[in-house]
């Protein structure tokens, strides 16, 4: 369970955040010193980023068709929704929810119209099918909101800020998780440095998160980082909002962390990481196409609402609050005991 | 003094059997039969009434499971008969890890969230989770077990009194009872620490408690505590105390190696009969000791024999098979192959694959398995997917549990004719599920960088 929410701008970098970064950061020097033969073989690609002008870590491909202020019109700009200042409803760092794309795509999504809860499912599914994971550096919820998409934390950047944008309080939480075989295989396995950090560490701490947006007096967890067809491509289920993704295993401990905004600083913390392992990071990104590309030919094949329903299997439903299973209980056992029922009635 | 195994038998009838009266109709199949390999011919019809009891149990009683069916749209009306039974609601396996902390009253609160019992209430007051679960186990008068945790997470299997009572005498039963005749003087040996949570060594520790200590053994007596369990799947040394504590077990394991050759050969002189049960790299460890050594034994004349379970894995890229690892016990240990089985099981299942002679599992008759492709739909008899099965000995928890392992089901053996449905050939582990089992740790625990 996290402990604690961090409210504010994010001026300083919350301890527990700088603790789990630099709990990852011995490990993950150590193996890029024992595998430093291995930054020779980004060569290629620092030199193609030299060519273009770009920085050795830059994501280089062109993503202008993907900028979705292509979708907007004109009178989706007017009569935006209001802009608040107050803690989750404003705009933080990488969350841009005062920009007039962010709130025309809030107000285009439903806000204000439809219920909270309404709005937040809309703008978590177009978040979730609209922008796709793309290891590349952070550049929060405006700068994915105007290309292909970008990083988890991008992705939820871009549905906190919807979500703000919209009058529903969202803030960010960050946990361990622990990937399954195919993830692993495909992410952390190719590349020594990545694969023996990781293997050293036991899970990953505080590099994945998940949105969380107040509904109806209670935080929502929601996490749009597989799109549908990435799903399909690696044959995952299709989450929906609320739902816990199945790609993963949810470490909770001292890595779980609950905050308002990114702190300072924090967009370029992994810029370096992926300098080292830039040409892995190429592949993954060219797999994740290749993956995407194939789970479109599944759900053009089989339709996405088929695609979900077969899937649903693997679905796990919410687990029952305490005070419910009580109820439950007690309602049953009223049930088979209308006479001890009674009884206790009438002493109440 | 009998010679035939009758007061085991009997011991095991009283020490690990539900009363009679309040038997349902899977403790007919689990306490009532005799021989699991030659099962009356309505055994079926009996398994198929259990699974529809213990469905609508669950239903009832279990609001996690009565969530979960109702979001399927599946109620007890819908489940009549065995053509049915792909209908029932199946949780996947790492639903058992999916608790929300490793704080004992997260794992508590998690526990009673999901039990289709009451499990009462919290109030342990001790510092960690090894104890948590020594507090938990007396105050629920069951048994809790847990995974390898290869994840980083441990699933957590609890079971109450019923359940790990059914568990315990099915074990036993399967184990004692279906190779040789079991003599009453037997000596139940583990090559291993019984002072453990995780799943076998927990489950053997328990079931040894049929024997008297003269007449059970293990090669240590160390905690294998859940802490250093963790430390050993994650490879997170918390500090110099639990670095210590690991050293120390591993160097009594491997003392305890040459302890159970000495006990062996001890036996072997007193021609006493021996039923081993172990891990198959616990055993292959002792056994290169031996080869090293140069020792060998003629257990065989005892009419002694082995059981192990837990992984094929022997060392991180071979695969041994069970008719290589017969061969080598014959060899060694002078142990008839036929003398020596695999059985095949899961934290979660209460119910068990013991082979034939012909190396086939079959399993016990009340479980009711089923193979699934990709998409979780059932495949047939002869092809090869994910395993899954409905247990209707679960009463704590629902035993429908969809699995990580592959298999390929036969629906008789084509070696024998003893009952029950069988799983051919090796076990090994589905795409996208992570490494699993006890055997596995073992390994780890006993591997060469630790002696170092």
């Amino acid at each position: 369970m996290a402990k604690k929410v961090v409210t504010g701008k994010g001026y300083l970098i919350p301890w527990p955040l700088l603790r789990n970064y630099l709990s990852q950061l011995g490990p993950l020097l150590f193996f890029v010193a024992k595998n430093s033969n291995l930054i020779l073989e980004n060569m290629p690609a620092y030199k193609t980023r030299l060519r273009l002008h770009r920085k050795p870590w830059a994501y280089i491909k062109n993503e202008s068709e993907f900028d979705s202020r292509k979708i907007l019109k004109e009178e989706d700009y007017k009569d935006l929704p209001p802009l608040k200042n107050e803690p989750f409803l404003r705009p933080t760092r990488m969350c841009e929810s005062d920009a007039p794309e962010i709130r025309a795509i809030a107000k285009k999504l439903g806000a204000g119209k439809l219920s909270d809860e309404k709005f937040a499912e809309a703008a978590y599914n177009w978040v979730m099918h609209e922008k796709k994971l793309i290891f590349k550096p952070l550049g929060g919820a405006l700068n994915t909101f105007r290309t292909k998409g970008g990083t988890c934390l991008d992705q939820l950047s871009l549905l906190v800020a919807i979500s703000r944008a919209g009058g529903v309080p969202a803030r960010y939480r960050l946990y361990g998780l622990v990937p399954d075989q195919q993830i692993y295989d495909l992410w952390l396995g190719p590349n020594p440095i990545l694969r023996e950090t990781y293997d050293t560490l036991g899970f990953l701490e505080a590099l994945h998160g998940e949105a969380e947006l107040f509904i109806n007096g209670k935080w929502v967890a929601g996490d749009p980082t597989f799109s549908p067809e990435l799903n399909a491509g690696m044959g995952l289920p299709v989450t929906h909002f609320g739902e816990e993704p199945g790609w993963r295993i949810r470490v909770e401990g001292k890595g779980d962390i609950r905050f308002e905004s990114f702190p300072a600083g924090f967009k370029h913390l992994m810029s370096g990481v992926l300098a080292i392992v830039q040409k892995s990071i190429d592949q993954i990104n060219n797999t994740m196409n290749d993956l995407r590309e194939k789970g479109e030919k599944i759900l053009d094949e089989i339709g996405i609402e088929e695609y979900i329903r077969k899937n649903k299997k693997h679905f796990k439903p919410s687990i029952p609050s305490v005070s419910e299973v009580h109820a439950f209980r007690k309602k049953k056992k009223d049930a088979e005991e209308p006479f001890a029922s009674s009884v206790l009635s009438e002493d109440d | 003094m009998q010679k035939n195994g009758g007061v085991l038998r009997k011991r095991l009838n009283e020490k690990f059997s539900l009363p009679k009266n309040e038997w349902r109709s899977v403790d007919q199949l689990i306490f009532g039969a005799q021989n699991y390999f030659d099962m009356p011919k309505d055994s079926r019809e009996k398994r198929n009434k259990a699974i529809i009891e213990a469905f609508n149990f669950h239903y009832d009683n279990n609001l996690f499971y009565n969530k979960f069916c109702k979001h399927r749209k599946i109620s007890p009306q819908d489940i009549k008969s065995e053509k049915d039974f792909i209908k029932i609601p199946m949780i996947p396996d790492a639903f058992f890890k999916d608790y929300p902390s490793e704080t004992p009253e997260n794992i508590y609160k998690w526990l009673y969230q999901v039990s289709s019992i009451d499990i009462g209430d919290y109030n342990f007051n001790g510092n960690n989770l090894t104890q948590f679960l020594q507090w938990a186990e007396e105050s629920l008068n069951g048994l809790i077990f847990h995974s390898s945790g290869t994840s980083g997470k441990f699933s957590i299997v609890f079971r109450d009194n019923i359940t790990s009572t059914r568990l315990i005498h099915l074990l036993l039963k399967e184990v004692l009872f279906h190779i040789t005749k079991l003599q009453d003087n037997a000596h139940f040996i583990y090559p291993g620490s019984t002072k453990t949570f995780l799943t076998g060594g927990h489950a053997i520790g328990k079931a040894s408690e049929l024997f008297d200590d003269k007449h059970r053994h293990f090669s240590s007596d160390k905690l294998l505590s859940l802490e250093i369990m963790k430390l050993m799947s994650t490879g997170q040394a918390k500090g110099l105390k639990e670095k210590l504590e690991l050293k120390m077990i591993q160097k009594a394991m491997i003392k305890g190696r040459y302890k159970m050759i000495d006990l062996l050969q001890e036996l072997e002189k007193k021609n006493e009969q021996i039923a081993m049960i172990t891990f198959p790299i616990l055993l292959w460890d002792i056994m290169d000791l031996m080869e090293n050594e140069g020792i060998t034994m003629n257990l065989g004349d005892s009419d002694s024999f082995i059981i192990s379970g837990g992984g094929w894995k022997i060392h991180t890229h071979r695969m041994v098979s069970e008719d290589e690892f017969a061969g080598r016990i014959e060899k060694l240990f002078g142990i008839p192959k036929e003398n020596y089985r695999d059985m095949y099981g899961m934290s979660e299942m209460n119910g068990a694959a013991l082979s034939c002679e012909g190396r086939y599992k079959h399993l016990t008759d009340w479980i009711y398995p089923m193979v699934l492709d990709e998409e979780m739909e059932p495949l047939g008899f002869g092809e090869t997917g994910r395993f899954a099965f409905l247990d209707p000995a679960g009463y704590g928890y629902p035993g429908f549990i969809i699995t990580g392992d592959r298999v390929k089901l036969l629906e008789e053996c084509p070696k024998c004719g003893k009952s029950g449905i069988v799983i051919e050939s090796e076990v090994t582990r589905m795409k996208g599920a992570e490494g699993k089992g006890c055997g596995n740790l073992m390994r780890d625990l006993m591997a060469k960088k630790f002696n170092q």
